[in-house]
């Protein structure tokens, strides 16, 4: 923070306090000493100016009849605009009817250009999501809404609207995952009214616990996003954490992680402090007679998985914590939080962290997905117990229970002392949001061993185009980049920096490094968190940590915060250890490094606050964050719009983390592959011949038309089946999201649960059709349990404009 | 730094933006008269006391709100509840309305129409008529901006959030701004000689 910006921040600091009265004028330049010289003549104008009379206006009766008389005749004006109706790029074509390539190139550079302007200025205008609905998960029992007055029950899936109260029976246990990601882990008999839920610019959820017990894992909260429970006792307000709300008597809250507010809502007692900040591994209790002191909360042990294994903890009714290869971490059990995997001592550190957890035993699930040393260890109070993970396990298992321990605290210990290797992982249930996209964005690709094994001296073939809807639609995201044009794009700089990696040049890798920060800001954005991604995989980490000097590392840093603020906590974790050369701190942090998950949330917000709320702004409606229904297991990354296949919500086939764009060699392992977008426009600009991903890589795949949907009540809709996908295709148009939140005016109807396992391909080969990591020459393998999408066929359009557009706005927004 | 008293106002302010305003928006948006009748009656007071803040003229004022709420009528089919508050988005109109308000006539000085607070003893309140006076002069010659952030901050008690969604900056921003502004109006005092 500069001078100028330490001087503002004091002045608006001080003109708040005196202006309520709560200092002098004296005392805030007492307070800052150094800053007296400038403070003083500001603050007396300050104060004199806020001794101005303002007028007291009192309504005018007549001015407001004549008010009331006067619009009502006069008519309103149309509603906003809110869509484009772009033809496709092949209809473009079509309509040139131009052979030569280089014309053909024109024809087509021309109009994507364009609309790449376009969107951005769109994107720059401060175009926001808007969603309004979470999605409930039900993992055992029954979960209620009160609707006209009367309980019926919600099936998995539904998906709640503002409004809405919910409630458990006995034995019951749901989760609820908000649009932006946040979840809440709803126990038995526990009653909630969702009284905001909407991700706008600023995301505002709030829900009224009135019973029950809430376990709260919040998107971490910036600028004027709230996430906050109303209890009868207290407003408790979340600042982007995680932390349980117990209400019984009175309001219970303990914080896992972070910090959390509350604010009590009345008190007998005139004395009683109103307000208390609830740190992590506290617990406080609000009454009508104020708070308890906040004092230590249970804590029963950790888990520290180290080396190339993500690990998530299952509870006895179905929820988890942990982290999936795909890079996506979940905090869905009661008491239970997990960091994300960090970087520390050259390889990555995973640790659960298990406090005030419901009683019983759980499973400690471990997914291996390179090879090379790793191990796990249970530390409860008192004692410690290590076991390695052999390098032939791919999947095992671990019972762990919670329990009471002799002196009658909570406590963890692993109930046997070797792992159980296990064919199959245990599915995790996990909804599909901007969250989960963002953490498989910048996560680095993981697979069996036995396929890295198979790819490391392989060079990657050139993937070989195909016409396959069902290969193509595994296409969306290409892991792979053959060949690019010689052009200054990110996606060239992408290349580059892998031949630099793969090169051991020491020389060319820090002339690419230096290349991060040239350019434009949206390349740079690019480049930063393609570098995020490198430095989070431990096969390229080292080298980037030794290459990169201090100030190229500041300079990064600079700009990350500014342009992709997303990955910050990533780059500086990396980026530290290389600068102070402490690559220990091992189980150091446990509990509170959290940022290949939690840093990764903060982008995707707009900034812009409502810049353009005014009448004849921007117009877009962009409301692609609502098409989140799909509960998805494992790690799926099912997309709105996608197609299901009834039969393959059982067989453990396509999953998101396989890339379709063929086989990698190790060193290629980490998902720096360009933007989606990025990769359709060069698409576009060379007319289909960039090589990008190899094959088509982006399909459009049309859905069928909306049914035209109520907005009346119920706002309590079952999740559409359509959005209960195994088999990623591209993201939809503007007209397949809307199609896959289509708001049904029914009672809600059984959803098939959608049982994905994340990889269940016994080791050690994977056969062609599965799922986790295909061969290196299974690139055109059309995934074969998944039938094609339901009519229409797909079209091999390549890229559609409003693709790119939506593309565009969405890597954009989540850089903002 | 206690942000306890901003948090609580933007948390009210929030409460206030989700439980009642944007229902009658929503209502209002399906050409709901009466719905907009009690957004008019929740809001005109405020706005009124804005433009009345910087016209400095009852009559005008009111011939101002008005306005602003008629033109607010019409366009809030359009308005989204996307970022900035409702209330926010009535400011803004109000701005743009007493901008145009000035393009086409002279700012008025006439402190008549303002009910200036009972002071008993009369030299006091020439005294505090004067500063007044001074610091309204010192106000008018400032830009726009700082202008307006200043009346939003200490006439309008806004804070710098309020500020920001009402100007479409950042809060970050809104504070530069203030102090800019301050430091501008300072200058403006001294040199017409201090304040009285």
């Amino acid at each position: 923070m500069t001078n100028a910006q330490d001087l503002a921040s004091i002045v608006d600091s001080c003109v708040e306090d005196v202006l309520l009265d709560r200092v002098s004028v004296a005392d805030c330049l007492n307070a800052y000493p150094e800053y007296r010289r400038e403070l003083e003549p500001l603050l007396l104008a300050a104060v004199e100016l806020s001794e101005l009379p303002v007028p007291e206006v009192q309504p005018d009766p007549a001015r407001r009849a004549a008010f009331m008389a006067e619009i009502r005749q006069t008519p309103q004006d149309a509603p906003r605009f809110s869509g484009f109706g772009l033809p496709s790029l092949s209809s473009l074509l079509g309509a040139f009817s131009i052979g030569t390539p280089v014309l053909r190139f024109a024809s087509v550079a021309a109009p994507a250009a364009v609309i790449a302007v376009i969107a951005l200025a769109l994107v720059w205008g401060g175009g926001a999501s808007t969603a309004s609905a979470a999605t409930l998960t039900v993992f055992s029992g029954k979960v209620e809404a009160q609707i006209d007055g009367g309980w019926q029950p919600l099936e998995d899936g539904a998906s709640i609207d503002e409004g809405v109260v919910i409630r458990t029976g006995n034995a019951s246990f749901a989760m609820v995952t908000f649009p932006d990601g946040s979840t809440a882990t709803v126990d038995a008999s526990t009653q909630l009214m969702f009284e905001r839920i909407t991700v706008n610019g600023d995301r505002q959820i709030s829900l009224r616990q009135d019973t029950g017990r809430i376990w709260n894992d919040v998107v971490p909260i910036t600028g004027g996003d709230s996430y906050v429970i109303h209890t009868p006792h207290a407003v408790v307000q979340a600042q982007g954490t995680v932390f349980e709300t117990v209400v019984n008597g009175n309001t219970e809250v303990v914080t896992a992680e972070g910090l959390v507010r509350l604010d009590l809502l009345q008190t007998s007692q005139s004395t009683v402090d109103r307000t208390v900040e609830v740190a992590a591994g506290q617990i406080v209790r609000a009454s009508a007679e104020g708070f308890t002191t906040p004092e230590a909360a249970p804590n029963a042990g950790a888990i520290e998985v180290t080396g190339p294994v993500a690990a998530y903890l299952t509870s006895p009714e179905g929820a988890a914590t942990g982290q999936l290869l795909s890079g996506v971490v979940f905090r869905q059990i009661p008491g239970i939080t997990t960091s994300g995997a960090r970087v520390g001592d050259g390889m990555t550190i995973q640790t659960i962290v298990v406090g005030d957890a419901q009683h019983g035993e759980y499973s400690l699930v471990l997914r291996r997905y390179a090879k090379g040393p790793a191990a796990v260890t249970v530390d409860t109070p008192g004692s410690s117990l290590q076991i390695e993970v052999p390098e032939a396990v791919t999947i095992a298992r671990l019972p762990i229970e919670v329990g009471a321990a002799t002196d009658g605290q909570v406590a963890l210990r692993s109930l046997s002392s070797e792992l159980e290797s296990v064919g199959e992982a245990p599915t995790v249930r996990v909804v599909e949001t901007d969250r989960t996209r963002r953490a498989e964005d910048l996560a680095p690709i993981r697979q069996e061993p036995t396929a890295l094994a198979a790819n490391t001296d392989t060079p990657p073939p050139t993937p070989a185009p195909t016409q396959s809807p069902t290969a193509a639609a595994t296409a969306w995201r290409p892991e792979h980049t053959p060949t690019v044009p010689p052009t200054a794009s990110p996606d060239a700089w992408s290349d580059q920096l892998r031949a630099a990696l793969a090169s051991r040049s020491d020389s060319q890798l820090r002339s690419v490094l230096r290349d991060t920060v040239a350019g434009d800001d949206a390349t740079k954005a690019v480049r930063i968190t393609q570098l995020a991604a490198a430095l989070v995989d431990p096969a390229t980490a080292e080298r980037v940590r030794q290459e990169i000097g201090d100030d190229l590392a500041d300079q990064i840093l600079e700009d990350a915060a500014r342009l992709a603020p997303g990955v910050t906590g990533l780059l500086r974790n990396g980026l530290d250890d290389a600068r102070s050369g402490d690559n220990g701190g091992r189980g150091n942090d446990r509990g509170n490094d959290r940022d290949n998950d939690r840093g990764d949330d903060r982008g995707g917000r707009d900034d812009g606050g409502g810049r353009d709320s005014s009448p004849g702004g921007p117009g877009r409606n962009d409301d692609r964050s609502s098409d989140n229904g799909g509960n998805r297991e494992s790690g799926s990354t099912s997309r709105p719009g996608e197609t299901a296949s009834p039969t393959a919500t059982t067989t453990p086939t396509a999953t998101s983390t396989t890339p379709a764009g063929g086989g990698s060699s190790s060193r290629d392992d980490w998902r720096g592959g360009i933007p989606r977008w990025l990769q359709g426009l060069l698409d576009a600009l060379t007319g289909g011949r960039s090589g990008l991903g190899g094959q088509p890589a982006i399909v459009v795949t049309p859905t069928p038309t909306p049914t035209p949907t109520p907005t009346a009540t119920p706002r309590v809709t079952p999740t559409p089946t359509a959005t209960a996908q195994v088999t990623p295709t591209p993201k939809p148009s503007p007209t397949a999201t809307a199609t896959a939140s289509p708001r049904v005016n029914t009672t809600p109807t059984p959803t098939p649960a959608v049982a994905i396992a994340e990889s269940t391909a016994p080791a050690p080969t994977p056969p062609p059709s599965a799922t986790s990591m295909p061969a290196p020459t299974s690139v055109a393998t059309p995934v074969a349990t998944a039938p094609p999408a339901p009519s229409p066929t797909p079209r091999d359009d390549r890229y559609n404009l409003n693709d790119l557009i939506e593309d565009l706005l969405d890597w954009w927004r989540r850089q903002r | 730094m206690d942000q306890t008293e901003a948090r609580r106002r933007a948390a009210a302010a929030a409460d206030e933006e989700a439980g009642i305003i944007r229902p009658l928006v929503d209502r209002a948006k399906e050409g709901d008269a009466d719905a907009f009748g009690a957004l008019y009656d929740r809001f005109q007071p405020e706005i009124l006391r804005y433009l009345l803040v910087r016209t400095r003229d009852r009559e005008v004022a009111e011939d101002l709100a008005q306005q602003v709420f008629l033109k607010a009528w019409r366009a809030v089919p359009r308005y989204q509840h996307r970022g900035a508050p409702f209330r926010a988005w009535l400011y803004r109109m109000a701005h743009n309305q007493m901008v145009d308000h000035f393009r086409t006539s002279r700012p008025t000085t006439d402190l008549e129409g303002i009910d200036l607070p009972e002071d008993p003893e009369a030299e006091a309140r020439v005294l505090a008529a004067e500063t007044n006076e001074a610091l309204q002069d010192a106000l008018g010659r400032l830009s726009d901006d700082h202008r307006q952030v200043l009346e939003l901050r200490f006439l309008m008690e806004k804070s710098a959030r309020e500020i920001g969604e009402i100007m479409g900056r950042k809060e970050v921003t809104i504070r530069g701004l203030q102090m800019r502004a301050l430091q501008a109006l300072r200058r403006e005092i001294e040199s017409t000689g201090g304040l009285p």
